[in-house]
């Protein structure tokens, strides 16, 4: 069939317990958008991962252009011409949007290897002209708002030149006028012949944009037809019809009196609004709706885990609950969605996940008591049948539905009043699916009030006495037990033709004007660190000035310049190491080791460039070895610096056999000492340095993949950098520059004693850090770093002129280390690593 | 005792048979004795070291505390002060200190490795600046009793190390405080949806480690009879060493005490038949840094492994599950 683009032929995935896909067949045709539906859990996003090339399917085979070709890993993905854009940031937050189109993807050079900025930033530009939105291109990803990102992804695969792009749930955080433009986009991309995936729950959407719509239901093709030969009933029929299984066993039962009441329950983020629910004992409540709808994050608020707005009342008392341990001692549990990272401690054992939360009540003054914990693990095992191979089997080692059922015995361990289950069936095999209907069952029947967040309708019909259905972050229906069915209750979570309402999204995301001003409002914020420095600088000198009369002179300033000259030039190589997401704290043995080779060299009759080469060398292969250690050893690099650290510096002592090196020769004195122009050599070296770098750090493609490694590795790796050897070469730099400071250290002082460079690696990093590295990796600037080796040589000089003891200098540098990475991590918010 | 504790053991055990046929004075009492003495610092800050490593942070400030620990020590009681009191406020300025890590990697969300180096230099720094490094030495003869001299038969700071070493081998594998820092190191963000306070157990973790570097800065006093500002510096590298070699990873998670003890003992016997051999004191920080990077890389290639036979043996890879599905 090679009027297809791609096809997909009875395609089949399983997991442990689940299948997922059985046997699809999909077909993209070049020019055509071919919607694919259906429920959460149908497969959809197995479907995507598989063209994404996450996932390998079990069976079944796929055709480009009519040629088999199996799609291995995502870069394979991407060569193919498949595009996918998905809903989770896939970009780099620290670089600009024209980076992200094009970094490794024909950035526009010339000559010789320089980046042609201007020109690149028009071509973005131009991309989106086409887009129909006006976006500086200079923003950073992380200035983006979800639409604006989404955009860049798209226009990633119309740059790419993708011929098959996979939109998923691209409209999920969209305003009106977005969808709108999002549509005219796909209308350019197919008349361009690219084939496009649009993966939707939004009915209306269907009919607007698709010309085929595929159906999914339980990891089957249930439907596959072209839009105009259908209708929206018939598909939402084909997405949820099936007979209700008689295997949940719901007894009738009466519900008691309201155990819990929410009110008016608003999220500060608008993922639900003014919600009312109220919770019976003895009743299971079914909370239906599509993914977006906001359940899991009420969930999460009612327990504390989320800030709110609103009111709870639990047995007719008003609570707030700040945190899930508040929730818990009430008798509130929430049992969370994803068990794999939210719920199960993998490489522990089934006892130590189920006694978790309730430790306090099998320990005696702070002693967990084991004879009673094995006692009741074993009960809840044995009640849960667990099938593990004892209380001290490794989680990771189980299935999906035994995982499950372990996270759920510990939350039904601390013998809970209501229970809060979040798909607590998904990726569960039908026997244990059975076995946790019935024992919601039995607890209902025994008082518990449970609230079941599902998107499996026949689950939520079978279980519930009561169904609500959130759509959009609000509560829209609510029905009782056996007054409804699956059509209906699935209608009302599919959102309506839109509406133009004017939702709150609209309100509080500003127009693309006032946008404008607010990225050229952060753009200024991002250079504002160096542009404090210089300010704080510059009024420091003249204060500094009036207190010491010493301070004011050019012979001062000579001497603080040369003072930095050495660190300065070691903070270009450190800033180098940190933004690739490393960090050396060996710097100040390099520097040392350095020193005492050039010295010695120089000592035993070497010439000046032969030293310097020696040295730099020398530093060099330190700085390499650090590198590749954590690289192919795959050990965080503090650790192998701070052994590093003590190995460079031992080997200095045995070589010098603990004595100083004195009399450094004019070879190298000369150098250190020397002036030209008036200018000290020094300064000159650590200028040209600084100007290199920073350069190289703005013009070379090479530079930009270091700032990718550090800014976002997987996405880095993604798009065909080589992270390792990134941080490798930064490494090795680092060592290369360390050495030449080294090298003006011997002939600025003459000589190299022992304890040279002790020290050194902290103002190295302070200077970095201050000057607007992040520690995380990803941002920085050389620059920046030289205004940072400033502020401490200052910081020194002041000290110094001042009579306060330079004791005080530790002080001073931890301080200003804490403060400016306080800062940062407050500007950027990164999850923190070590 | 677990096959990787048992493998240690072995290590240790070979290491002494080796060292006593290199060098005969090996097994001389009074050398073992003195040699034991060393062990009291280093030990007393592994054993924290391990519950903050679990967790997967790291305090790299811990021989900066114990240096400044020593000095408030020492000037404290210079000053006037009792000496029990004077010891008692340089163990409290060392948690103190620790509580200051903890404040800022909680609620500063500094990552704790560049916290800890930061608050490194700050209070070495400060350590440096009450003293101006000068020290205070002469102690009264129990404070040099308890450094230099035996008890029964052993070094009298043993019972400190030994202490130290059950309280925390009951906290971290019998209490509850114990578990919650396994779960913070398993899993954070299960640990926070599993109801365990994680900000306060790092707040009281970091306030331990630094009440331990308290400790092993008042022991060193003593046993050196001098407090200066410099004491315990790069002690750090030993103390990471010997809970890493004992097993501890470094992302977090798994970790004995009995673990470091025995990569306590491993290193101190190292150094010590080092020590005997004539072999240069800076050799001994060479052959340590190697053995941190050796071990470190050697964990993770073995973690490697077992995760592989581990899901080999379950059948199945805990990567594919469909979980996030739409």
């Amino acid at each position: 069939m090679e009027q297809n683009l791609l096809s997909l032929h009875r395609i089949s995935k399983s997991f442990p317990g689940v299948q997922a896909l059985r046997e699809v067949d999909l077909d993209l045709r070049p020019g055509e958008v071919h919607a694919l539906v259906g429920e959460n859990g149908a497969g959809k996003s197995t479907l995507i991962k598989i063209l994404a090339g996450v996932h390998s399917p079990d069976s079944g085979e796929i055709f480009q252009n009519g040629n088999p070709v199996r799609i291995t890993d995502p870069i394979r993905s991407r060569s193919l011409g498949i595009a996918v854009i998905h809903q989770e940031l896939d970009l780099f937050p620290d670089l600009s949007i024209t980076e992200n189109l094009f970094l490794g993807r024909g950035l526009l050079k010339g000559p010789g290897p320089i980046l042609r900025w201007k020109e690149n930033h028009k071509r973005a530009g131009d991309l989106f002209q086409q887009l129909g939105e006006k976006l500086p291109p200079e923003t950073p990803g992380r200035a983006l708002s979800a639409a604006q990102r989404q955009m860049v992804e798209i226009a990633a695969a119309l740059a790419q030149q993708a011929r098959i792009i996979v939109m998923d749930e691209p409209t999920a955080s969209l305003t009106e006028r977005e969808v709108r433009i999002l549509f005219e986009q796909v209308e350019n991309l197919k008349r361009s012949g690219a084939a496009i995936l649009y993966v939707t729950h939004r009915m209306n959407e269907v009919f607007a944009i698709a010309d085929r719509v595929t159906v999914l239901r339980d990891g089957q093709r249930v439907l596959s037809v072209p839009t105009h030969e259908t209708n929206r009933d018939e598909i939402i029929r084909a997405m949820v019809g099936r007979e209700v299984s008689a295997f949940f066993p719901k007894e009738e039962t009466q519900a008691g009196d309201p155990a819990l009441q929410v009110r008016d329950f608003t999220d500060p983020n608008g993922a639900f609004h003014g919600i009312h629910l109220t919770l019976h004992r003895g009743e299971i409540v079914g909370l239906y709706g599509l993914v977006g709808a906001g359940r899991s994050e009420l969930a999460q608020a009612i327990v504390g885990l989320r800030k709110s707005a609103g009111e709870i009342e639990l047995d007719g008392i008003r609570r707030m609950f700040r945190s899930p341990g508040d929730a818990l001692e009430a008798g509130v549990v929430y049992v969370p969605e994803d068990r794999l990272v939210q719920g199960l401690f993998h490489g522990l054992t089934v006892r130590d996940n189920m006694t978790i939360a309730i430790l306090r009540e099998i320990s005696h003054y702070g002693l967990v008591d084991r004879s009673e914990e094995r006692r009741r693990v074993t009960e809840q095992i044995a009640s849960l049948d667990i099938r593990t191979r004892g209380p001290e089997q490794v989680v990771s080692t189980l299935s999906g539905g035994n995982q499950q059922k372990v996270v759920l015995g510990r939350w039904l361990l601390t013998k809970p009043r209501i229970l809060i289950l979040d798909e607590p069936t998904r990726g569960v095999d039908v026997g244990a699916k059975a076995e946790i209907h019935r024992l919601m069952g039995h607890l209902a029947s025994e008082g518990m009030a449970i609230l079941l967040i599902s998107s499996e309708l026949p689950e939520v019909l079978g279980m519930s006495d009561r169904i609500g259905v959130m759509r959009e972050g609000r509560l829209v229906a609510q029905f009782q037990r056996g007054e409804t069915n699956e059509e209906q209750v699935g209608r009302s979570a599919f959102p309506e033709d839109r509406v133009p309402e004017i939702s709150t999204r609209d309100i509080e995301r500003p127009s693309v004007t006032e946008q404008k001003g607010t990225i050229r409002f952060l753009r200024t914020l991002s250079h504002r660190r160096e542009t404090i420095l210089t300010l704080f600088l510059l009024a420091v000198v003249p204060i500094l000035a009036r207190l010491t009369p010493g301070f004011a002179t050019v012979q001062n300033a000579r001497d603080i310049l040369t003072n930095i000259s050495v660190l300065s030039i070691a903070a270009t190589g450190m800033t180098l190491v940190i933004v690739a997401g490393g960090i050396d704290i060996s710097v100040g043995a390099i520097l040392a080791a350095s020193a005492t080779c050039a010295a010695l060299l120089a000592k035993s009759g070497w010439e000046f460039v032969p030293v310097l080469f020696a040295a730099c060398l020398a530093g060099g292969v330190l700085g390499f070895i650090n590198g590749s250690v954590s690289v192919s050893g795959r050990v965080h690099p503090i650790i192998v610096t701070l052994g590093t650290m003590g190995i460079y510096r031992g080997m200095i002592v045995l070589w010098t056999r603990g004595r100083w090196v004195m009399n450094v020769p004019e070879t190298l004195t000369d150098f250190g000492q020397g002036d030209f122009l008036a200018i000290p050599i020094p300064v000159w070296t650590a200028g040209i340095v600084v100007i290199l770098f920073g350069l190289a750090l703005r013009y070379l493609e090479s530079g930009r993949m270091v700032y990718a490694s550090g800014s976002n590795p997987r996405v880095a790796r993604l798009i065909g950098i080589h992270t390792g050897k990134v941080l490798i070469r930064t490494f090795t730099l680092c060592g290369v520059l360390t050495g030449l400071g080294g090298v003006i250290y011997a002939g600025r002082y003459g000589e190299v004693q022992t304890n040279t460079g002790i020290g050194f690696e902290l103002k190295v990093i302070a200077a970095t850090v201050i000057g607007g590295t992040n520690i995380m990796g990803g941002s920085g600037s050389v620059f920046g770093s030289l205004l940072g080796s400033l502020l401490l040589g200052i910081l020194s000089n002041a000290m110094v002129l001042l009579h306060i003891s330079t004791y005080w200098e530790g002080v001073a540098v931890g301080v200003f280390i804490l403060g400016a990475v306080v800062v940062d991590t407050a500007r950027c918010q990164r999850g923190t690593g070590l | 005792m677990t096959l990787s504790e048992i493998g240690r053991l072995v290590v240790w055990i070979v290491l002494i048979v080796a060292l006593s046929i290199l060098s005969p004075r090996f097994m001389d009492v009074d050398n073992l004795r003195e040699a034991s003495r060393y062990l009291v610092t280093t030990g007393v800050m592994s054993a924290a070291m391990t519950a903050v490593i679990i967790t997967g942070g790291i305090d790299l400030s811990v021989g900066s505390i114990l240096g400044m620990s020593g000095i408030v020590l020492g000037f404290t009681w210079q000053a006037g002060f009792p000496l029990p009191l004077a010891v008692l406020i340089g163990v409290l300025s060392g948690a103190l200190a620790g509580l200051l890590n903890g404040i800022c990697i909680v609620y500063g969300r500094i990552p704790p490795l560049i916290a800890t180096l930061a608050t490194l230099a700050l209070y070495r720094g400060i350590a440096l600046a009450i003293s101006q490094a000068a020290s205070v030495t002469n102690f009264p003869q129990w404070f040099q009793f308890f450094g230099q001299r035996n008890f029964a038969g052993i070094p009298a700071q043993m019972p400190l190390l030994i202490a130290v070493l059950v309280i925390a081998y009951i906290l971290l594998h019998r209490s509850r405080f114990g578990r919650m820092i396994y779960a913070i190191g398993d899993n954070e963000t299960a640990a926070r949806f599993a109801a365990v306070p994680v900000d306060k157990v790092k707040l009281w973790l970091y306030a331990i480690s630094g009440l331990s570097a308290g400790l092993a800065g008042v022991a060193l006093t003593a046993h050196a009879n001098t407090a200066k500002a410099d004491a315990g510096t790069g002690y750090e590298l030993d103390v990471i060493t010997c809970v890493v070699l004992g097993g501890t990873q470094i992302t977090g998670g798994k970790g004995t005490i009995l673990g470091t003890i025995l990569g306590l003992l491993i290193v101190r016997t190292m150094i010590y038949g080092m020590h005997l051999l004539a072999v240069k004191t800076v050799v001994q920080t060479i052959v340590v840094g190697v053995v941190l990077i050796a071990t470190a890389v050697l964990n993770q290639y073995i973690e490697l492994w077992r995760e592989r036979t581990r899901s080999q043996s379950a059948g199945h890879s805990v990567a594919g599950s469909p979980a996030g599905s739409s």
